[in-house]
């Protein structure tokens, strides 16, 4: 009876978002297992003479510590893979595979192949513009302590998503406003919104930008700011939200100006990009103002 | 086949090569006429692995280049090639322990 051998002829490393997909190929149809490791192995010389000559130089590995996988595909095959998750990254392993032909083992192996997963590419960042008009008159209208306060927000601050896209970041230009003391910190949070432009609870996303980072009256900032991903759906209008947050109250809590004229003023951009004024003012001081209780007008 | 008192220097055996082997058999220094042609038939033992070692042989150029990296890696140390050990694999594999399932 011939023994069955088998070579591997290519080998292919795929990554997967948890680990990796390996795909052999061999000669002849058989059935391989991975055998796999992250302990290095080691190679050690057996002695050998030639020509009268005996030197250690005839080699045989060491492989510890190993795991046998099954390739995926059911019987003999040319081409067999093998998925390993999980791996993490930067994790070296080393592997070798052996395997039957027509359920009998064979003695031939692959050689020990080395990889190091590293972190998947992520895809290209794709940049969305909106035109969305600067001009906004809409303003809520919410009770506080001290009487009414007015926190304006308009149709300047929404948009129609142009496809199916994530947002993760936000760019926003703005300046403090001279008369406010302390400075406040702005909450910035994303809604579907109806068509008027109204928002619709929950907010699906958010960013805090700190007073600390708003440089004095009147030198406007640029800041970016991560968000937590959202993915928006196209054609479905969305909504910017700013809050004036007085920093060290309860998050919740938005506090605006007493007096007159307490204005601030946002250009937020976005891999979304957009305009958007906010106004607060009037009311007194300080005023508190509760999603939930609010009036959409 | 002759017994010597010692071998020769490297360099001296090296000059014979392919037509005087020097080699040590218990301990005792010897040379001899060689290569010889082997008596013919073969063992059928040595038969039976003609077939493979010419597939191998020939199968080396049909692998992809980091197969061949990896043999040779493998074989990075030792006197042994990547070719050497790619031959190794395919007829008995490269590990001592068993490789079945």
């Amino acid at each position: 009876m011939t023994t069955p051998r088998w070579t591997a002829l290519t080998l292919n490393e795929t990554l997967t978002p948890l680990g990796v997909k390996i795909v052999v190929t061999t000669d002849v149809p058989c059935h391989l297992w991975c055998r796999i490791t992250t302990t290095p192995p080691r190679t050690h010389f057996h002695p050998i003479t030639v020509r009268g000559v005996t030197r250690m130089a005839d080699p045989y590995f060491c492989f510890d510590n190993y795991h046998d996988n099954e390739q995926e595909e059911p019987g003999d095959t040319l081409t067999h893979t093998f998925i390993k998750e999980p791996w993490p990254h930067c994790e070296t392993r080393y592997f070798y595979f052996h395997g039957t032909i027509a359920a009998v083992a064979s003695p031939s192996t692959s050689p020990i192949f080395k990889y190091h997963r590293i972190q998947p590419l992520l895809p290209p960042t794709q940049e969305y513009e909106y035109g969305i008009p600067f001009n906004w008159v809409t303003l809520f209208r919410a009770a506080s302590n001290y009487g009414t306060g007015n926190i304006g927000v308009g149709p300047g601050s929404d948009f129609v998503a142009l496809s199916d896209h994530p947002i993760n970041r936000i760019k926003a230009t703005f300046r403090q406003n001279f008369s406010r003391y302390p400075p406040c910190g702005l909450d910035i949070r994303l809604y579907k919104a109806q068509d008027n432009g109204n928002p619709i609870p929950p907010f699906l996303t958010q960013a805090f930008i700190p007073a600390s980072t708003i440089p004095p009256y009147p030198t406007p900032v640029t800041i970016d700011l991560d968000l937590p991903l959202v993915n928006v759906t196209i054609g479905q209008r969305y909504t910017w939200l700013f809050f004036a947050i007085e920093e060290g109250l309860p998050s919740r809590q938005t506090c605006v100006q007493r007096g007159n004229a307490v204005n601030y003023t946002f250009t937020p951009v976005c891999n979304l990009y957009g305009k958007a004024d906010l106004k607060i003012e009037g009311g007194g001081s300080p005023v508190t103002l509760y999603w939930e209780n609010w009036i959409i007008s | 086949m002759a017994v010597l008192d010692a071998l020769p220097e490297q360099s001296i055996i090296d000059g014979f090569k392919g037509t005087v082997d020097y080699y040590v058999c218990r301990g005792i220094p010897c040379a001899r006429s060689w290569p010889r042609r082997p008596r013919l038939p073969r063992a059928p033992g040595v038969e039976a692995g003609y077939a493979a070692f010419t597939y191998a042989a020939r199968a080396w150029t049909s692998l992809s280049p980091q197969v061949q990296d990896a043999y040779r890696t493998m074989a990075h140390g030792g006197r042994m090639s990547g070719r050497d050990l790619f031959t190794r694999s395919y007829i008995k594999g490269l590990f001592a322990y068993p490789t079945g399932p």
